[in-house]
């Protein structure tokens, strides 16, 4: 039934233009693989049709129009971050739950035609539907994707959060945006060069901790293996020894010594900014203890505060937000 | 009063007009809520009329999808699952001859959660993009409905020494749900990101968010079916209500009815959990509201606390979506804000007159 | 069973060197792998190098804390379960630890509250009206407040608040992505300041705890038998509830909700010494510390260098002994 009915949402479009072989719905456990991409014979259209190719992404398959004008994003501010990126029309995008609602670097001009859709956590769907959507990029199934799905034809990106490259691209590919997503990165990769030069200036020989703060008395470092730690090696800053992970790593407050390094870029306190107080409460957890003076860069007072609601956030404006940042707060 | 003899193969008693009036009252209040809850939401359907077209045409209509994809399911989610909690609650408490008794004491809940959360930690992992998650979240229902299972099935095979104490396997069940507990707290700080730690606290208080046909039609299939397993075991409740002597006495086979009905108890509960994860204290006070309508203990009782459940837990939906613009609170919470009052209530009650239930 | 009294202070001295025992191994175990030389050492010649650091400045108040701790909730739990001859009573079945929790997580996220102290106040104040409810609920009507009522009012009150704290968590989903470490009880963190502001109640609470051994045993054989013996019944339950309240209130604000320690340790210490509060009281207490601490050093060692919280730790290693206990002992109905 649920297949009927989604054959049939995603319009004739799927049917009338050979997909009919594929079932698009729920896919087996390993067809999270790497996007399979075939382009649908589109010699017998009707001319007021889209033309779609079959992908099949993290949550199943779906056939995705090679022009779609109205968009609709939704898992927070990751796809919606891609979407404009790549040029996408957007109509509908959820919002974070907690202010801001859009992350300060995107600019809120590009989203003056789209319309919330409701906190990114539970994205009410009655909202969704009337805005007609021909794509809906979803980047975590929070266990709706068939009614998601049955609304527009919808691409679950296989987020890894370890790469903000490969994330990117690998969305860009199953979107059939390549081009335009390498374009960006081009763009940014230039941004970075920028950036690189004046901070070797300063940073030329010296490692750069990079870590943020909880409310449990333990850190978290952005080892090489996340999007910070990318970002920072794409940047030419060294790190630590034992920053070089695949993973984010967790410590205690007893591992403090994993932290040192001659500079540190730091976050602390919450996600949410309104919580100003309580960060400053888990800042002080770890500054004022006696261990926070073992470190170098605390004795050489190199530590640089940065931006949480920033840093801690994955998208691809994101990165720029984050140059933003390093720039107004290491370089001043 | 008019009166009528039900005779099924396996059990026959009076219905007197009262009973069956009280049952076709709460037959009325479930369809209005669920009603109310077709009706209720951001696509606006302000008529009966418009409800009936939107539930039967096939068009593509907003309110078409708003009420056949994502309303109905949710609403028989509801149903399904308080009529499932209802009627185990019952059989639980019946069995236990304990009032304070509900599925969850043999770890339902906490087996349920903890499984679940597994599988979303495990299954939001970092990975390379693109990159196959090795335990697909699709999983967190059947690794619920697993978990529900394992922890009933441990909790049962350590409570029994010699025969089956309820206040023995009360005792257990405690010990198991403390290590589940402990569990779930942990599984909870594991979470990498926000989606995932708010996908995990959904699968340990109980929330019908994004429940669809896929979900839902296995769920209303096995309810089906055990509820009418559970209907065939009332006359073994029955008997076994009147305490383990006189069962015996009466020619009952004591621990094996005991252990049927207990498995078809886990077993609705268990399809309520998968469903909806934990949703809290509605097996707890259904058998309760049933047997204050009801005034008695007949089998019909279970009926009723299956259907005061389901009035229950529709209710508790409703609420819980519509309360709140833009927040969609678990369902298990607001169940247990409303069962909780009630249940202080009786209390307060029961007490007053000495009894204690 | 321990018997004779010379055997049963034997045993309590035994299990007081145990739990030493555990309390220094908790300063030579950690995350961060410190030599005994250099445990030793930070506490006789500090040379302020950074593992000397860890040891006086986490380790020690993190031992401090645990003691403190293990012998609030234990003690707690255990003169509840004298107090309402339940012996299913605990500071978290019956409501009370949750009551701390929220008024801790009300403080702390809506009203801004930081300082310790403050916390600590907040943390008695929902104690007490939990407590308070659960009493009032529980002894309505003819009989007074029965263990059965009790245990019934406080699972309900228990379920009422942990419903509050959902859809706190729910309305605020900023909040659960850090909150949902005050979930677990940790004795990981703390700064010193904590086990000074929390040590004068816990201490009071304690010698008043350990003092009632006599009154409980006397309620323990009935409520009219000990109104006979001339036992002010009502004065007991006022006093001993209060010292519940304190212990448990201390212990949720220390530690966060650590559920079990009150539930099972008096259970063990019975088996020991049988049905005489004036020894199942100490030996709590004594049991309490050790199981506590135990816990913490365990939960250290087995995801190094990632720890395992103590609340989930206890539970581990609590409730199957407890599972066993009840399996091996002669149930009496509640």
């Amino acid at each position: 039934m649920t297949t009927k009915r989604i054959m049939f949402k995603l319009g004739l479009a799927v049917v009338l233009f050979g997909c009919t072989g594929t079932t698009p719905t729920q896919a087996p456990a390993t067809a999270t693989a790497p996007p399979v991409v075939t382009t649908a014979p589109a010699t017998q259209l009707p001319p007021t049709e889209e033309p779609c190719r079959e992908v099949t992404h993290a949550a199943g398959d779906s056939c995705v129009p090679a022009n779609p004008q109205r968009v609709v994003t939704l898992g927070c501010q990751t796809s919606l971050e891609y979407a404009l990126a790549l040029g996408l029309p957007i109509v509908g995008h959820d919002v974070a739950p907690w202010p801001p609602e859009i992350p300060p670097y995107v600019d809120a001009s590009r989203l003056a035609g789209s319309k919330s859709v409701g906190s990114c956590f539970e994205p009410d769907l009655e909202l969704v539907k009337p805005l007609n959507p021909d794509l809906i990029i979803y980047t975590f199934d929070a266990g709706n994707y068939a009614q998601v799905s049955a609304i527009a034809p919808t691409v679950v990106l296989p987020v890894g959060y370890l790469s903000y490259r490969d994330d990117f691209l690998t969305a860009a590919e199953l979107l059939g945006r390549t081009d335009e997503a390498n374009a960006h990165l081009a763009a940014l990769d230039s941004r970075i060069a920028a950036l690189k030069a004046k901070l070797a200036l300063k940073f030329a020989g010296k490692t750069v901790a990079v870590f943020g703060t909880g409310t449990d008395g333990r850190a978290t470092i952005e080892t090489t293996g996340t999007y910070v730690g990318e970002l920072m090696t794409d940047l030419g800053l060294e790190r630590p020894a034992a920053q070089v992970a695949e993973e984010r790593l967790r410590i205690s407050l007893e591992q403090i010594g994993l932290l040192d390094a001659d500079v540190a870029f730091a976050t602390f306190g919450y996600t949410d900014p309104s919580t100003a107080e309580a960060g400053a409460e888990t800042k002080a957890q770890y500054t004022e203890n006696a261990l926070w003076q073992t470190l170098k860069f605390v004795q050489d007072n190199q530590l640089i505060e940065m931006d949480k609601s920033v840093w801690s956030l994955h998208g691809i404006f994101w990165a720029d937000g984050v140059l933003q940042d390093l720039e107004a707060k290491a370089l001043p | 009063m008019t009166s009528l003899v039900l005779r099924l193969p396996s059990v026959s008693f009076r219905v007197d007009g009262r009973v069956l009036l009280l049952l076709g009252g709460m037959v009325v209040a479930l369809l209005a809520v669920t009603g109310a809850a077709l009706l209720i939401g951001a696509t606006s359907i302000l008529t009966p009329g418009e409800l009936v077209t939107a539930l039967f045409s096939s068009s593509d209509s907003d309110a078409g999808f708003a009420v056949r994809e994502l309303r109905l399911p949710r609403v028989l989610a509801g149903v399904i699952v308080g009529l499932s909690l209802g009627i185990s609650g019952a059989i639980f408490q019946t069995v236990a001859r304990n009032g304070l008794v509900s599925p969850d004491i043999v770890g339902v809940n906490s087996g349920a959660s903890l499984a679940a959360l597994v599988v979303i930690v495990l299954g939001t992992q970092a990975r390379g993009a693109g990159d196959a998650q090795e335990v697909p979240l699709s999983l967190i229902a059947p690794a619920a409905l697993f978990g529900a299972f394992a922890a009933a099935i441990l909790v049962y095979v350590l409570g029994y020494v010699k025969g089956l104490n309820p206040y023995r396997l009360v005792l257990v069940g405690i010990g198991v749900t403390a290590v589940l507990a402990a569990g779930i707290a942990y599984a909870l700080t594991l979470t990498r990101f926000p989606f995932a730690t708010q996908l995990a606290f959904r699968w340990t208080v109980g929330s019908m968010y994004g429940t669809d046909w896929t979900e839902v039609r296995p769920a209303l299939i096995a309810c089906a079916v055990a509820v009418l397993v559970a209907l065939a075991l009332l006359r073994p409740l029955g008997i076994l209500s009147l305490g383990d002597d006189t069962a015996a006495g009466l020619g009952s086979r004591v621990e094996r009815d005991r252990f049927r009905l207990i498995a078809i108890g886990v077993v609705l509960a268990a399809v309520a959990v998968a469903l909806a994860g934990p949703v809290g204290f509605v097996a707890f006070i259904a058998p309760h509201i049933a047997r204050g309508l009801m005034g008695g203990r007949g089998p019909l009782t279970v009926i009723a606390a299956g259907l005061a459940g389901a009035i229950l837990t529709a209710f508790a939906d409703l609420v819980a979506l519509r309360a709140v613009p833009g927040v969609d609170i678990p369902v298990g919470a607001v169940t247990a804000l409303m069962g909780a009052p009630y249940f202080l209530f009786l209390l307060h009650r029961t007490n007053r007159l000495g009894v204690t239930t | 069973m321990l018997v004779r009294a010379p055997t049963r202070w034997v045993g309590l001295a035994l299990l007081s060197v145990v739990a030493a025992v555990v309390a220094i191994t908790s300063l030579a175990i950690g995350a961060l792998d410190i030599p005994v030389d250099v445990v030793l050492s930070s506490f006789l010649a500090f040379d302020g190098s950074r593992e000397e650091i860890i040891v006086q400045q986490l380790r020690v108040p993190r031992m401090l804390i645990g003691i403190a701790a293990g012998a609030a909730f234990a003690l707690a739990g255990a003169m509840m379960q004298g107090l309402t001859q339940n012996p299913l009573a605990d500071p978290g079945l019956l409501g009370i630890t949750s009551g701390a929790s929220l008024a801790v997580l009300i403080a702390l996220d809506t009203m801004g509250v930081r300082e310790f102290t403050s916390l600590l106040w907040f943390a008695m104040a929902g104690a007490a009206l939990a407590g308070t409810t659960v009493y009032v609920l529980g002894s309505a009507g003819r009989g007074g407040a029965s263990p059965m009522k009790l245990a019934i009012a406080g699972a309900a009150l228990a379920s009422l608040i942990g419903a509050l704290l959902t859809i706190l968590l729910s309305m605020q989903a900023r909040s659960l992505d850090e909150i949902r470490f005050w979930l677990v009880g940790s004795l990981a963190g703390r700064p010193i300041e904590v086990f000074w502001a929390v040590i004068p109640f816990v201490a009071v609470g304690a010698v008043v705890g350990l003092a009632f051994g006599r009154s409980l045993n006397s309620l323990s054989m009935g409520e009219e038998i000990a109104v006979s013996l001339g036992v002010r019944v009502s004065l007991v339950r006022a006093i001993a509830g209060a010292t519940v309240i304190v212990l448990a209130g201390a212990g949720v604000a220390m530690a966060g909700p650590i559920a079990f320690v009150g539930l099972a340790v008096p259970h063990i210490a019975r088996t020991l010494v049988g049905p005489d509060w004036r020894w199942i009281l100490p030996y709590t207490f004594v049991i309490g510390i050790a199981l506590l601490l135990a816990a913490d050093v365990l939960g250290r060692v087995v995801i190094r260098p990632d720890e395992l919280q103590v609340g989930v730790v206890v539970a581990l290693l609590g409730a199957p002994f407890f599972v066993l206990l009840v399996r091996r002992r002669r149930l009496v109905a509640l």
